[in-house]
């Protein structure tokens, strides 16, 4: 369970993609659906290349791509093809030849860099345009000490909706988008614990929630939250000085 | 299942997607210009509110375009003045008369095969080649916006991170512009003359547009109904009716005079067209109560009033064409008073509408409004209000069908009449029950024309008023 920092890739201008422009602007919409999709590149002979170029130097330890189909996609740093990103966890590197699933979560080695390119070369039905709804370039910011109890972690993915009540008495419903909203709850934390904690409630700025990130099988659940509310881990667990800290978290989707 | 690829899928589906959108167009520093592409704020919208517009709909000859309040975030000052390096706007002209268009639907979407993710935006877009399975007036036509207008008013910041925008609709930029300031009036100036020559076209001393960059950049959205009355008044920019007078006080007058209407469309473009409805057949059928439609689904929430609008009932029309106090001046067309149980004064009273309209050249041309207005008032004519779930695509004018029932079976009868009548006069297949009485509302494909529509796009509700 980890923040991350706020995603680096955070304005259209950024982008530079070979074809389709008029879809980059999707790769910033949190709504998986919308998908930055090639256009005349449905030939796994062709690549499709996209490129975030950082306003400055940034630091990255984890690359998220999701919503995609995409088998084989190199990915690499300054725009040489020899900077491959070293994962973490696995032996490989970023140069990724035979992806399934639609989530991918990578840790790698850290590396700092001005700009990140995705070679999409095939796709996991073959010859088809490549497409990938989310893209995140970040780094860690905390890994928590351990992972609340099961009914401490509450995410719930929350629709905005507009409700009818017709004249039939039916019900008819307009959702408009769909955002997480999580509530974690701690007891027994370190002082170490709480500190790091507080020390990214106390940076006021959005950050990246990333609740259980596996390189295989990753279900995609990593939103751009705010923290919101009051800090609240200075309270003793249990009423004991020496029993930790207890407190909850609230997370709402940006 | 139904198409739900189709608007009218969308529209009666129990759980559907919608989408809103606020898009502006700032004007460039040095020209003055708009800029070419729409910008997409929708992100940063707290609050929508609503969007009204009606004609007729209050008294005759009313054409009311709502304004509209945009709430905006304004946490890291994109909302600022254009002179703040943070804003929107730096680097563009004022923030006021930026343009402004207001998108609302639904989607579709649909993951293929091959992992990509495809949306369909109704109305807007359909799944089939529009130009081949298209017909005309099929919903299919539609167009996603419903409100066009642009920023005018105070745009106060305060400690809250939010502000609200004023907007206006595009009929003010006729309204904020003084009459004495166009120039092409002429002696044989007709209705349609006004609207495009001298409105369309009008130009500055370079060359450039006044009001075309409001409506479209183009002449395709001017859709002015051909007309032949000529208007001596509007001789000169110096003419008594002209001098005090904005464009669009010209534009309303001249409406009454043709017995027209003037408005914006949904998407921005200005009509000058007869009262009549603008679709020969219906547009959309709404079903309410116990009304039932496989291919419309039930839409009505409530209806919020029905009747006949007896305030809009006239069993007189006078038309006033010269300054003169003399019977020469008028035009009157009014029915005849008799006691008898279909004589309109009788039974209802004597009422007079008044038109006063000097504009008007002619007895001839007099009569013919009286005509026209009397044959539309002198019937006692019923109008609706319906509130319903999201029906973005109608417009002013559009004809509607209602379906709503509220009768339950007869509240007396047990019994329904197959087994309890004669025989010889219901069917073995049919299976009626008694009509319960009271003041129950029931309507079978009544038509209606929109005089009044309203979208409150914080509920995602509609309103329409229509009439007879």
């Amino acid at each position: 369970m980890e923040f991350l920092k706020r995603n680096y890739f955070d304005t259209a201008t950024q982008l530079t993609v070979n074809s389709n422009t008029i879809t980059a602007d999707f790769l910033l919409d949190p709504d998986p659906r919308r998908q930055y999709v090639s256009d005349g590149y449905n030939n796994d002979s062709l690549t499709a290349s996209l490129t975030i170029t950082f306003d400055q130097t940034q630091t990255v330890d984890r690359i998220m791509l999701m919503s995609h189909n995409l088998k084989a996609v190199n990915i690499f740093y300054n725009g040489a093809t020899a900077n491959a990103f070293v994962l973490t966890g696995v032996t490989a590197t970023s140069q990724l030849t035979s992806l399934t699933g639609s989530d991918h979560y990578f840790r790698c080695t850290s590396v700092a860099c001005t700009s990140i390119t995705f070679d999409m070369k095939s796709t996991q039905v073959a010859n088809s345009e490549k497409a990938v709804g989310y893209i995140f370039a970040t780094q860690q910011e905390l890994d928590f000490d351990r992972i609340p109890d099961a009914g401490g972690f509450t995410p719930v993915l929350k629709p905005k909706e507009l409700k009818h009540e017709l004249s039939t008495g039916s019900i008819r419903v307009h959702t408009v988008a769909n955002r997480w909203d999580v509530k974690i709850k701690f007891k027994y934390i370190s002082t170490t614990f709480r500190n790091s904690l507080k020390a990214i409630w106390d940076q006021n700025d959005s950050k990246v929630f990333v609740p259980f990130g596996t390189i295989t099988s990753w279900d995609g659940f990593a939103f751009e939250c705010t923290w919101n509310g009051p800090f609240e881990f200075y309270k003793f667990s249990d009423n004991n000085a020496g029993a930790g800290f207890s407190g909850n978290i609230q997370l709402n989707q940006t | 299942m139904s198409d739900l690829y189709s608007l009218n899928g969308q529209i009666k589906n129990a759980k559907s997607r919608i989408f809103r959108r606020c898009l502006i167009k700032r004007r460039l520093l040095g020209t003055g210009i708009y800029e070419s592409d729409w910008i997409d704020i929708s992100e940063d919208v707290i609050k929508w509110g609503s969007v009204k517009k009606e004609v007729d709909a209050s008294r005759v000859n009313s054409f009311k375009f709502s304004t509209m309040k945009l709430t905006f975030s304004n946490h890291d000052g994109s909302y600022n003045p254009a002179d703040d390096e943070q804003s929107l706007w730096y680097g563009y002209s004022s923030q006021q008369r930026t343009l402004v268009r207001i998108e609302v639907g639904f989607v579709k979407d649909e993951l293929g095969a091959d992992g990509v993710w495809r949306q369909i935006e109704l109305p807007g877009q359909a799944r089939w080649d529009e130009a081949v399975w298209d017909v005309d007036g099929y919903t299919w036509d539609g167009q996603p916006a419903v409100y066009m207008g642009y920023i005018s008013g105070d745009i106060n910041l305060a400690g809250t991170n939010q502000l609200t925008v004023p907007i206006v609709p595009l009929t003010e930029a006729f309204r904020q512009f003084a009459a004495r300031r166009l120039t092409g009036y002429n002696t044989s100036l007709t209705a349609y003359d006004f609207m495009t020559a001298v409105l369309r076209d009008q130009q500055d001393s370079s060359g450039n547009y006044l009001f075309r960059p409001f409506f479209g950049n183009t002449t395709t959205y001017w859709d002015i109904a051909s007309t032949t009355v000529e208007y001596a008044n509007l001789n000169t920019s110096t003419a008594d009716d002209v001098k005090d007078s904005t464009a669009w006080d010209i534009v309303e007058k001249l409406a009454i005079a043709e017995n027209s209407v003037p408005f914006v469309s949904a998407d921005g473009i200005f009509k000058f067209a007869a009262r009549n409805g603008n679709m020969a057949s219906p547009t959309f059928h709404f079903f309410g109560g116990t009304g039932f439609s496989s291919e419309y689904g039930s839409t009505i929430k409530k209806i919020g009033f029905y009747g006949e609008r007896f305030s809009k009932y006239y069993s007189r029309v006078s038309v006033q064409f010269r300054q003169d106090d003399t019977t020469t001046s008028f035009a009157i067309r009014e029915s005849t008073f008799r006691v008898s149980g279909d004589s309109g004064p009788w039974v209802y009273g004597e009422k007079t509408l008044e038109v006063n309209n000097l504009w008007i050249p002619t007895l001839t041309v007099a009569d013919v409004i009286a005509g026209e207005l009397f044959d539309e008032y002198s019937a006692l004519r019923k109008e609706i209000e319906i509130t319903t779930s999201l029906v973005p695509h109608l417009d002013l004018l559009d004809r509607i069908l209602v379906t709503y029932d509220t009768t339950p079976p007869s509240q007396n009868g047990l019994w329904d009449l197959y087994n309890w009548s004669d025989a010889a006069t219901i069917g073995a297949d049919e299976l009626v029950w008694d009509d319960s009485g009271g003041d129950a509302i029931k309507l079978s494909a009544k038509e209606f024309r929109l005089i009044s529509i309203e979208v409150n796009l914080d509920s995602g509700e509609s309103k329409f008023v229509g009439r007879e």
